[in-house]
């Protein structure tokens, strides 16, 4: 016979409640004192360069010297489900930052928030339009002929496709936790693993567009919470009590939740072929996808490739996302795994230290 | 001292949980007493307080705040689940029986009570009746309640919700309240026109209710299924936990592994064919809900001469083309700014933080 581990003695649980009561006490004054300024995301000095149909071009101000700073430019193309501050949620955690010192001259594509006047944007508009233009006005302001590009996420398989397409404007491919081929993952399938996949696969996608025109991103948002429902939506609020009297891990809590419930909706149209021809029908690995009518034939990147993957991304498995060495014609691929999840990747400890200085590295050794 | 009976134990840890949560709110309300809303009761007044004193300053800490409202409430009604299950598990465990035949037996029963009261509140029948007979009424002259009932049918369901901007479906079908509000206005609808093809379109809305229901229900009886096999899963690790001699002595230490051990229950189900079937049905059920729903208020708007939402698809579509136009003759009509690669300068403006919610 064996004791019934439940053991909360009534003593046990009037200092838990205590503690916390005083945790809470000092929380509150942090709470109602920090104001929208503290709780600032995306802060890395910057310009608006180009802008298009709401779409903006920053170009971030250099913390280098101009001496260290490398020749060729480089474009991050975050996904256009979430904000693009997520590359750039605060100072001490910022991919931005990080590329910036190691001399690299960084832009950014910010897709903005569509309104329901955008929804028939199409896969078309934004790789051979918007994005197109982008690198067109970037070449041209440093007069070279080639720039490199940095895809985030969805982002990636966009710069994938685009450099696909354009080999002769694209001279260095950047990958972090992109999606390539969206099956690969169901070989040894974990239940933890690719959910957002497997529910996107049964999804019926023209309903849900021509329901809602753009999808809101409060769609979205529940789509990855079902990953783990408890955690995220009480857990992670319970846990938070054990902040709320430090400001400093306060504001970060604040500003992770800024960014992840602050996202833009998906333009409908683009998310319909999103969904269609690269979840549903994993064209760009199959070798059938097409774009504005150009057939995207991925044996063209013969460029430097580097694919970094986060070794405990659920949301994006790794073997998603290194199924790209089988497919591209490029000799120089490269391939590196941080020991983080799909956001830890940018927002957490370990990469601040590793990611940047690896692409700074790669590119630095490659010529850029 | 060690308690050994379980139902006694069990008994005090619920009594403390809930006493420890009136604590907790009740200070923070203490705290905010001289704020409106002091006077209401605490995570009411708690969420008053902050909003008052972070007005126009903080936006995120009011969203944290609704955050940990909402998730609160659903929180409690989770562990009290959580609680009753465990009330039938511990005696068992106590006396070194199979814990499984009564705990499955809980369940079922638990999931047959929450279908039962899903039905309920879902009340077919009755509604039903309440509509065929608002159907043979004339038009009401206020369109107050009808556009009420849109807004209320429309959040029905976790994604449903989701689709309105909020989180709190899923804060709902986590801890299995049922949705009563969905059907509450369906007879108020107005009979506006006798003509056929606008009955005909009422009556495909009704079909989609009625089938949303039915869906909904389905989906939501899945998932009581698959809470009450999280618990099975809890329950298993806590046997783990005795088998090594250890104890659980504090609540929070039992929600992390009540949360933990449910969440990967959860995922398992959630992989399933046979629960992605249900839950694509139910989701596919509202989604044709909002399409009938839309082809009726069309009809609405057309008459009262106000756009409708195809009639905007149609511009939206137009300012499309138009923009795509626009960009392909910018390029034909100037290369160089395109295509060639000079250097050249551009007019730049500093971007600010998103500091404030766009």
């Amino acid at each position: 016979m064996f004791s019934f581990p439940i053991q909360i003695l009534p003593a046990d649980l009037a200092a838990e409640t205590a503690a916390l009561n005083e945790k809470l006490t000092k929380g509150i004054n942090n709470l109602t004192n920090l104001t929208d300024d503290d709780i600032d995301i995306g802060s890395t000095p910057k310009d608006i360069v180009f802008e298009q149909d709401g779409i903006r071009v920053y170009h971030y101000h250099a913390l280098v010297d101009q001496a260290k700073i490398m020749k060729t430019p480089l474009l991050i193309v975050p996904p256009l489900i979430n904000g693009y501050e997520v590359a750039d949620l605060q100072p001490d955690r910022s991919l931005v930052r990080n590329l910036l010192n190691e001399g690299i001259d960084v832009y950014l594509n910010d897709w903005g928030y569509p309104r329901q006047v955008d929804k028939y944007r199409n896969m078309d508009d934004y790789l051979n339009g918007y994005l197109d233009d982008t690198v067109e006005f970037i070449r041209r302001q440093h007069g070279v002929d080639k720039i490199a590009l940095l895809g985030i996420c969805q982002g990636g398989a966009m710069s994938t496709t685009y450099s696909a397409l354009n080999p002769d404007k694209i001279s260095h491919l950047v990958l972090t936790v992109s999606p390539i081929d969206f099956d690969a993952y169901r070989a040894n399938h974990k239940p933890h693993e690719g959910l957002m996949f497997t529910m996107g696969a049964d999804a019926d996608v023209e309903k849900m567009v021509a329901v809602h025109g753009n999808v809101p991103a409060t769609v979205l948002n529940e789509s990855f919470m079902m990953a783990s429902p408890f955690i995220l939506n009480y857990g992670k609020y319970a846990d938070v009590i054990d902040i709320l009297d430090d400001r400093a891990a306060l504001q970060n809590f604040l500003r992770m939740e800024k960014w992840l419930f602050g996202g833009p909706d998906a333009v409908g149209q683009m998310f319909k072929e999103f969904i269609r021809d690269f979840l549903k029908g994993n064209k760009l690995v199959k070798g059938t996808l097409e774009v504005g009518g150009r057939k995207v034939d991925l044996q063209q990147l013969t460029i430097p490739i580097l694919n970094i993957y986060a070794e405990k991304d659920h949301i994006v498995p790794p073997p998603c996302t290194v199924a790209l060495g089988k497919h591209v014609g490029s000799k120089d691929y490269t391939e590196f795994a941080i020991a983080t999840g799909h956001i830890g990747i940018y927002t957490g400890g370990l990469s601040q230290k590793v990611l940047a200085p690896t692409v700074g590295k790669w590119m630095r050794e490659r010529g850029a | 001292m060690e308690n050994k009976n379980p139902n006694e134990q069990l008994g005090g840890v619920v009594n403390a949980w809930a006493d420890m949560q009136k604590r907790m709110w009740g200070d923070w309300s203490a705290l905010l007493q001289n704020l409106p809303g002091g006077g209401e009761n605490p995570v009411d007044a708690v969420k008053k307080g902050v909003e008052t004193a972070t007005r126009g300053t903080n936006e995120a800490a009011r969203m944290l705040m609704d955050r940990m409202n909402s998730s609160q409430a659903a929180m409690n009604r989770v562990m009290d689940f959580f609680f009753k299950s465990m009330k039938i598990v511990a005696p068992n465990m106590e006396a070194n029986k199979d814990w499984r035949p009564d705990l499955k037996g809980f369940a079922e029963q638990w999931a047959k009570e929450s279908t039962a009261m899903l039905e309920r509140s879902f009340g077919l029948g009755s509604h039903l009746g309440n509509l065929s007979g608002t159907l043979s009424k004339d038009l009401p002259e206020a369109m107050g309640p009808w556009l009420s009932f849109l807004m209320q049918a429309a959040s029905s369901g976790h994604v449903g919700e989701a689709m309105l901007g909020g989180t709190a479906g899923l804060n709902r079908l986590l801890s299995m309240e049922g949705d009563t509000s969905a059907l509450a206005g369906v007879g108020e609808i107005p009979l506006f026109g006798a003509s056929r093809e606008k009955n005909a379109k009422l009556l495909r809305l009704v079909d989609a209710v009625v089938d949303l229901r039915k869906n909904s229900l389905t989906f939501h009886t899945a998932f009581a299924q698959a809470l009450a096999q999280a618990v099975e899963a809890t329950v298993e690790e806590l046997g783990k936990v005795a088998a090594k001699g250890e104890k659980i002595t504090a609540v929070r230490q039992l929600m992390g592994l009540w949360y933990r051990t449910a969440d990967k229950s959860l995922l398992v189900t959630f992989n399933k064919q046979e629960f992605l079937d249900k839950q694509n049905a139910f989701t596919k059920a509202q989604q044709q809900f909002k399409l009938a729903q839309r082809a009726v208020v069309e009809d609405i708007f057309r008459g009262l001469d106000m756009p409708t939402r195809s009639e905007l698809d149609e511009a939206y579509q137009v300012i499309h083309e138009l923009k795509k136009e626009v960009r392909t003759l910018r390029r034909e009509l100037l290369p160089a700014a395109h295509a060639a690669p000079a250097k050249a300068s551009a007019p730049a403006r500093k971007a600010t933080a998103r500091a404030k919610s766009e």
